[in-house]
């Protein structure tokens, strides 16, 4: 969904920023919603403060509202999925390295079923 | 800093969650789903357990979802085995998650702190259970093949919250095909968000 959005907006985009702290997202603002997402999820205050000056610079108010929310709906669903007891879906495999992740993770199979 | 300021839309969906925290539900009261919001926000928070009057294995459930919810088969047989059927973990689970959905919101917006929970409202729960829901590759009944969107439709009231929460935090399902909207973010920048926050809980969605 990220590259096909990404796309359709004729953005260019790094997907290896979902996974590489120090990658230019190329996005407006890529770095900035990267450090809000990172002290959220996290649960720091003081890199919340750091974050949301730059933030604000680069997206707005109602941007930083939004990121705020998509941060707090994707705990939700991340929860949801995860408590129900559903893995990744088998596209991972084609788009892991794009994002700059290993997968598999080593010494597991995530698609075996007993 | 203050708290950034949030427009109508969002102040009424939050009020209309924290409406369906305090009211009772399918197969919990107001008073135990307030219970299980301060157990799993205490746990989230780091905080010590609050005393609630609620059986151990709701508390270990509300715990463990706000914290650590990669599950497993035999975790949810343990809980159904202790007499925590699929519905209700449904509901805690509903509970749970919407929680930390609004808690995580505020603080991106600078509350400094979580906002208080509200009061309970007396009312029984619904007991109410949905025909079409069966097992299909999850670890609880859904109403279609499993995924996050329906992981809460073995409960029809916890599926309308979280398809409404959704539509005020992201966006309703009917627009998701719009991927020319901007709504303070465009929607590139909206899904950049929404990757690394789900690569940071270790969930690939």
């Amino acid at each position: 969904m990220l590259r096909a959005s990404a796309e359709a907006l004729h953005h260019r985009i790094d997907l290896r920023a979902v996974s590489d702290s120090v990658a230019d997202p190329l996005l407006p603002g890529g770095r900035e919603l990267r450090c809000l997402v990172d002290a959220v999820v996290l649960r720091d205050g003081e890199e919340r403060e750091e974050a949301i000056g730059p933030l604000l610079e680069a997206v707005g108010v109602e941007g930083a509202v939004r990121a705020a929310a998509v941060i707090g709906n994707f705990e939700m669903m991340n929860r949801l999925l995860d408590g129900i007891g559903v893995g990744p879906f088998e596209g991972m495999t084609d788009i892991a390295p794009d994002l700059g992740i290993s997968w598999p993770p080593e010494g597991s199979d995530p698609f075996e079923s007993e | 800093m203050a708290p950034l300021p949030l427009a109508r839309e969002y102040v009424d969906g939050l009020n209309r969650e924290w409406d369906r925290l305090a009211s009772a539900g399918t197969w919990w009261t107001g008073a135990q789903r307030v219970a299980i919001a301060a157990v799993g926000r205490a746990a989230r928070e780091g905080q010590p357990r609050p005393v609630v009057d609620l059986p151990d294995v709701v508390v270990t459930a509300a715990e463990r979802l706000a914290t650590d919810p990669h599950v497993d088969e035999q975790w949810v047989s343990s809980l159904a085995a202790a007499g925590l059927g699929a519905e209700a973990y449904v509901e805690v689970l509903g509970v749970v998650a919407r929680l930390s959905a609004v808690d995580s919101f505020m603080f991106g917006i600078g509350t400094g702190g979580p906002q208080p929970l509200p009061e309970p409202r007396p009312g029984e729960p619904s007991r109410q259970l949905v025909a079409a829901a069966g097992l299909d590759g999850g670890l609880v009944p859904t109403v279609g093949r499993a995924f996050a969107p329906n992981s809460l439709s073995a409960v029809a009231a916890e599926d309308a919250a979280l398809h409404d929460l959704h539509g005020v935090l992201y966006m309703a399902t009917a627009e998701m095909s719009d991927l020319q909207r901007v709504r303070g973010l465009d929607r590139a920048q909206t899904e950049f968000v929404a990757a690394r926050t789900s690569l940071l809980n270790d969930c690939f969605f």
